[in-house]
């Protein structure tokens, strides 16, 4: 599974699953084109439990890549992960899952949220290879 | 422990939660009782005298220290004694100086009446009694009934506060006395080897911190927030009131309050049977319910025994096992609500037309499965997934408050 931000970076994110149910998520990140210096590299994954609108999130994991990965190099991340809560959706409430990848320059923050699936019972599959020329954002939130 | 028969007491009646308060109401109320009873007839004391007393200059007949003991030591007080005669009737009267702690200060006070001279005082002109030596006041009455109403209405307004207000106490001492229970025996959670860490954020089901008498576990009932029945509080008020103005009336021969009496005494019979009828009709008994275990994965099985005292006569009751969704949403106003949704539910028993008499039980035995495709439990600060074993009833045409023991489903854990 893979995103763009095409902002102030423009980035590319793949995740080893789109399925989780392991006790870590990992994936690579692959910084194509920035306007301005890169300052860090932060990779965070949150849930988000929501109904019309008002929601609880909760940041279960971040890590800092370090040092910032150059241009056009994969740079592989592992965050310790909960295995959950699953994701749900019921006739009131969702329970989603994202990854946050936020590239902070000299000019502000770029960020790209992508969205995967917990399930405790379900085995992970591979996600699909990351195909730069067409790829998906599930949902994104430029700071 | 001198107070231990009090923890026996209500440790049996844990499970009943309207027995357990009415006991502790009728012992709230037995202190309030006679100052409940005395302050009306104070109150009512007063009123006669403000109708029939008139005023009068009494002679000062006598005078002396007495002393009384208080906190092992003496105390002084100036007391004269009053008389008056109205037509060869003579009435005599005490009127009290004030306390002094030595006797040279009441010898001193004494000396502020001398014998043969003239007090105001009040006497009843109609009967020729009740001489006294204070001025009877209006605000004195009225305080007086005002606390007697206090007095005895005051266990009706604890135990509507109580009811009112039982879901948030009864939650937090069920939680600590869970957490505490847990903390000693870890049985059920412990068997799930690696559980995720976030499933410690999960709700522990209400447990009664005691095993039950047939399964290891007995649930209690989940205390819905506006659960207390303010009917009650309004017959305990009113009937207060009929008691107060009941006694003034007595104690003042006055015959044109009787229909006021009355018209309250049926106010407050109407209430009572209100509240009864409201009380029958609105909700039933709570079933005792007991499992092996409360915490359980999908596709995981635990027994269940569901036992029903009477009296009780419903239509239809049935037993589920049911997982719902629990939103906070914002209304129109701003204001903020909550939502449910019922998105799965198993029948586990059925019944249909159960009637049972004061000493009848209605027993099941049950095996409780969690789906195997369950989603877990969930909790978040604004919303939940709340897995329970329901009882839902209908008795008559009307259905009863559905009851819920809640459950605790973790995650199923693959590795």
């Amino acid at each position: 599974m893979t995103a763009a931000a095409p902002q102030l970076a423009d980035f590319v994110v793949h995740l080893d699953h789109a399925l989780l149910a392991d006790s870590h998520l990992s994936g690579t990140v692959r910084i194509t084109s920035t306007t301005s210096p890169i300052l860090a590299l932060e990779i965070s994954a949150f849930w988000f439990a929501a109904h019309q609108g008002l929601a609880d999130m909760k940041v279960v994991s971040r890590t800092a890549l370090e040092p910032v990965p150059a241009l056009n190099t994969d740079a592989r991340f592992t965050l310790p992960f909960p295995k959950g809560p699953p994701t749900y959706a019921g006739e009131l409430l969702t329970i989603d899952w994202f990854v946050r990848v936020s590239v902070i320059t000299d000019a502000g923050v770029a960020a790209a949220d992508i969205g995967f699936r917990v399930h405790s019972q379900a085995t992970p599959r591979p996600a699909a290879s990351p195909s730069p020329g067409s790829v998906s954002t599930l949902s994104q939130r430029p700071s | 422990m001198p107070f231990a028969f009090l923890d026996r007491i209500d440790s049996r009646l844990a499970t009943q939660p309207s027995s357990r308060l009415a006991f502790w109401l009728a012992f709230a109320a037995v202190p309030l009782l006679p100052l409940g009873l005395g302050l009306p007839v104070l109150a009512a004391r007063e009123v006669v005298a403000l109708a029939r007393d008139v005023p009068a200059q009494c002679e000062v007949a006598g005078a002396r220290i007495d002393f009384t003991h208080i906190r092992r030591r003496n105390w002084f007080q100036p007391l004269w004694e009053v008389a008056l005669t109205v037509d060869g009737t003579r009435m005599t009267a005490k009127l009290w100086g004030t306390l002094r702690r030595t006797r040279a200060a009441a010898t001193a006070d004494l000396r502020g009446h001398a014998v043969g001279e003239s007090v105001p005082c009040w006497y009843d002109a109609e009967r020729r009694s009740g001489l006294r030596t204070t001025e009877p006041q209006l605000w004195r009455a009225v305080m007086a009934a005002l606390g007697g109403l206090v007095c005895l209405g005051g266990p009706g307004y604890v135990g509507a506060w109580a009811l009112h207000n039982r879901g948030k106490t009864e939650g937090e001492l069920l939680a600590r006395a869970v957490a505490q229970r847990s903390a000693a025996v870890p049985e059920p959670l412990a068997p799930v080897d690696g559980l995720p860490a976030w499933t410690q954020e999960l709700p522990l089901p209400s447990i009664v911190p005691a095993a039950g008498s047939v399964l290891s576990r007995r649930l209690e009932p989940e205390v819905v927030a506006a659960g207390g029945d303010p009917a009650w509080a309004w017959p305990i008020l009113v009937g207060a009131g009929t008691l107060v103005l009941g006694m003034v009336t007595l104690a003042n021969d006055a015959g044109w309050l009787w229909p006021f009496v009355a018209g309250l005494g049926l106010a407050t019979a109407a209430l009572l049977v209100h509240a009864l009828r409201s009380g029958q009709e609105g909700s039933m008994p709570a079933p005792q319910v007991e499992v092996g275990r409360f915490a359980l994965q999908p596709g995981e099985r635990t027994e269940l025994f569901l036992e029903q005292v009477g009296p009780l006569h419903v239509k239809e009751l049935a037993v589920t096992l049911a997982l719902r969704e629990r939103v906070t949403h914002r209304e129109a106003d701003g204001s903020m609500g909550t939502r449910f949704a019922e998105v799965k539910s198993v029948t586990l028993c059925a019944q249909d037309e159960l009637r049972l008499s004061r000493r009848e039980r209605w027993q099941r035995r049950l095996t409780l499965e969690i789906p195997a495709d369950a989603m877990c439990s969930f909790q978040s600060s604004q919303h939940g997934l709340e897995w329970a074993v329901t009882i839902d009833a209908i008795a008559k045409e009307c259905p009863i408050a559905p009851i819920r023991y809640p459950l605790l489903v973790l995650p199923l854990v693959t590795e």
